[in-house]
């Protein structure tokens, strides 16, 4: 794997937890640093107005917090799949073409296969429906992710350059299916203007909302998230299929010659990221739009490796890391709804957060100076001590020795 | 090249590094495809070809493999010493409830889940065989010494008690202390019945271990047999590719 997050990974927690502060504080500010800038060059951009809005506001309105939530799930569940690929050695950038794939697939099958096929119509309840849409946005997902695992066992082709390549193609493919008027066979006919929007789907596959009075966007889909985050977890660390997938994703050599079904585990993981990505794409359906609307997953599969690099790809570390990108997220849209000023200014916080833990040199470093600075505070002060206990003189020989 | 490795014996392969020792050992385990010729398996009139057997198949006619680079192919250096001990076991659970004498709860988690309890007592049977210095089985890979990492990959293939056993460089990079212990172990491997190939860049290795030698060049099997049988002289001799005649 090209990409080096191993540094990250291989400090201890503790380490990391600090490394990730003080690229927080960087990227801060780095952002205020920008901030001011900006003033220098002339706009008028008031700190204190774009920390309320973003920072303080989301979580002083029970709705905006809602909100965050509502954000978060989706992030999770494309931090999963980055994360899992990862874990496999595989660096999957298709979470945006999976889930899109996964929507897609998930909206035409709850709003036109199942209503007007009468073969289906006992499956009409939301006991089989719910379940059977958000399966169907999983295979979207996974045969998308699956076309670069196997090419990648059989034939060594690239998923980076895959990935991205299907990403593309999964976004012509689903403007062919919902699109247009004269050419999309799942677009919604009914008003005979729609533009790029399937029908609603059927009430039975909706995921209903929380609490309607607290949020009138928070639905239960995020408890699937939350379950296959913990199910992700559990896979990867304690079964053996994640010993394994493990073992190709640290060193592919080994693993091959222990026996290892090093294709197998390639195919799958891309297979399973693939699903997850497209189940954050059926949820949104199901529980958000209630029909897929084109283009509607925004950046949310592609955030998604953003979640998972913070998160240093363990996937419980996602749930948290997912959170703090729904804040942010939420906060950049209060503020620019709020004010006149653009949300891409919490973007360049973000962007900065992902560079400082992309390269955790500067951070680490920066904690390894600190640590080594009270280090020798604490050697300096041992050192004063026997000095005192000798009466002096020897102490400062030896140092001056020392300095040559 | 045609050669048989029998029971209760170590073949040796002596050769300048470099002439088809390493190709050689990798076809066996099957990291490399065989264009031509076979392998078999001998037993009691019943022969085995394991051309077209994947790795695992072919690790489970009880051969073991201790490749030559332990970074490169050997081991998982972020992963823990008992980890990387179930490396060798992760898909031959028998063998493991053998060497550890203790059979497994057979439940639906069990077929899921990573024995945990096996993997302990498989780790600390191998660091105290061995007596691998390391703070703990949980210590990463990474942070144990070389020669504490090669006793960690030798001690876990040993333990699966193998058959055939194929080890490449058992000793490179490795203290004096270290090596003493692996060559003994090698050999009460030997008298235990397992057939040895072993190839070394050692000379001195190949000459005190083996029980017969293959000399190599180029590729191909220059001579055969004991050292007496072929005498040091003409044994470096044909090493660097000279010519029968000549020596």
């Amino acid at each position: 794997m090209s990409l080096n997050i191993g540094a990250l990974a291989a400090d201890s927690r503790r380490r990391r937890i600090l490394v990730l502060a003080v690229s927080f504080g960087l990227s801060f500010l780095a952002m205020i640093v920008l901030i001011l800038i900006l003033n220098i060059l002339g706009t008028n951009v008031d700190i204190f107005l774009v920390m309320d809005k973003t920072f303080f506001e989301p979580l002083r309105e029970p709705k905006m917090v809602a909100l965050i939530f509502f954000w978060t799930a989706p992030l999770i569940l494309t931090g999963l799949s980055v994360a899992i690929a990862f874990k496999a050695g595989l660096f999957n950038i298709g979470s945006q073409g999976q889930m899109m794939v996964g929507g897609a697939a998930a909206g035409i099958f709850a709003s036109n296969i199942v209503p007007k096929i009468q073969a289906l119509q006992f499956m009409n309840t939301p006991l089989l429906m719910i379940p059977t849409t958000m399966l169907v946005g999983v295979l979207g997902g996974l045969i998308w992710g699956g076309i670069p695992g196997v090419l990648k066992a059989k034939t060594g082709a690239h998923e980076v350059i895959v990935t991205i390549m299907m990403n593309q193609i999964a976004l012509s493919f689903v403007r062919y299916l919902v699109v247009s008027q004269t050419y999309s066979p799942f677009v919604d006919k009914s008003t005979g203007d729609a533009y790029g929007q399937t029908s609603a789907i059927s009430k039975s596959a909706e995921i209903p909302l929380i609490n309607s009075s607290f949020s009138t966007f928070l639905d239960w889909s995020i408890v699937p998230t939350i379950l296959s985050a913990i199910i992700i977890w559990y896979l990867v660390e304690k079964t053996r299929y994640g010993y394994r997938l493990r073992a190709v994703g640290e060193n592919i050599s080994a693993a091959k010659s222990s026996g290892i079904n090093t294709n197998f585990a390639i195919i799958s993981s891309m297979m399973i990221s693939g699903g997850l990505a497209g189940l954050a794409g059926a949820l949104q359906v199901q529980g958000n739009y209630h029909k897929y609307i084109f283009n509607s997953e925004g950046t949310l599969g592609f955030d998604g490796i953003a979640v998972a690099l913070v998160a240093g790809n363990s996937a419980l570390w996602i749930i948290l890391s997912a959170l703090l990108f729904g804040y942010l997220k939420q906060g950049s849209l209060n503020l620019e709804s709020s004010t006149d000023i653009s949300k891409f200014l919490i973007f360049t916080l973000q962007s900065a957060l992902i560079i400082f833990i992309a390269a955790p040199l500067i951070s680490s470093k920066l904690v390894s100076f600190t640590e080594k600075i009270s280090r020798s505070r604490n050697v300096e002060n041992a050192v004063n001590g026997t000095r005192q206990d000798l009466g002096g003189g020897i102490g400062g020989e030896d140092t001056e020795g020392g300095e040559k | 090249m045609s050669f048989e490795l029998h029971k209760n014996e170590i073949l040796g392969i002596a050769g300048v590094q470099g002439n088809g020792q390493s190709e050689l050992v990798s076809s066996i385990i099957g990291m490399e495809k065989i264009r031509d010729g076979y392998v078999a398996i001998l037993e009691s009139e019943k022969a085995t070809v394991l051309n077209n057997l994947s790795i695992m198949e072919r690790l489970k006619y009880a051969i073991s493999y201790i490749p030559e680079d332990r970074n490169k192919e050997g081991m998982i250096p972020n992963f823990s010493v008992s980890e990387n001990i179930w490396l060798a076991y992760h898909d031959l659970e028998t063998e493991a409830e053998i060497a550890t004498g203790e059979t497994q709860q057979k439940s639906f988690l069990s077929i899921l889940t990573i024995p945990i309890n096996l993997l302990g007592k498989l780790a600390r049977l191998v660091i105290d065989r061995f007596s691998v210095k390391t703070p703990s089985s949980e210590t990463k890979m990474k942070n144990l010494s070389g020669g504490n990492q090669q006793k960690v990959i030798v001690g876990r293939e040993i333990m699966k008690n193998p058959r055939v056993l194929v080890i490449n460089q058992p000793t490179r990079g490795v203290d004096i202390g270290v090596m003493q212990k692996i060559h003994e172990e090698i050999i009460k491997l030997r008298n235990s019945g397992t057939g040895v190939l072993l190839v070394s860049s050692d000379l001195d290795e190949v000459l005190t271990l083996s029980d017969r030698l293959l000399v190599m060049y180029s590729g191909k099997i220059v001579a055969e047999g004991t050292i007496e049988e072929i005498g040091m002289g003409r044994l470096s001799h044909l090493m660097i590719g000279g010519k029968e005649e000549e020596a």
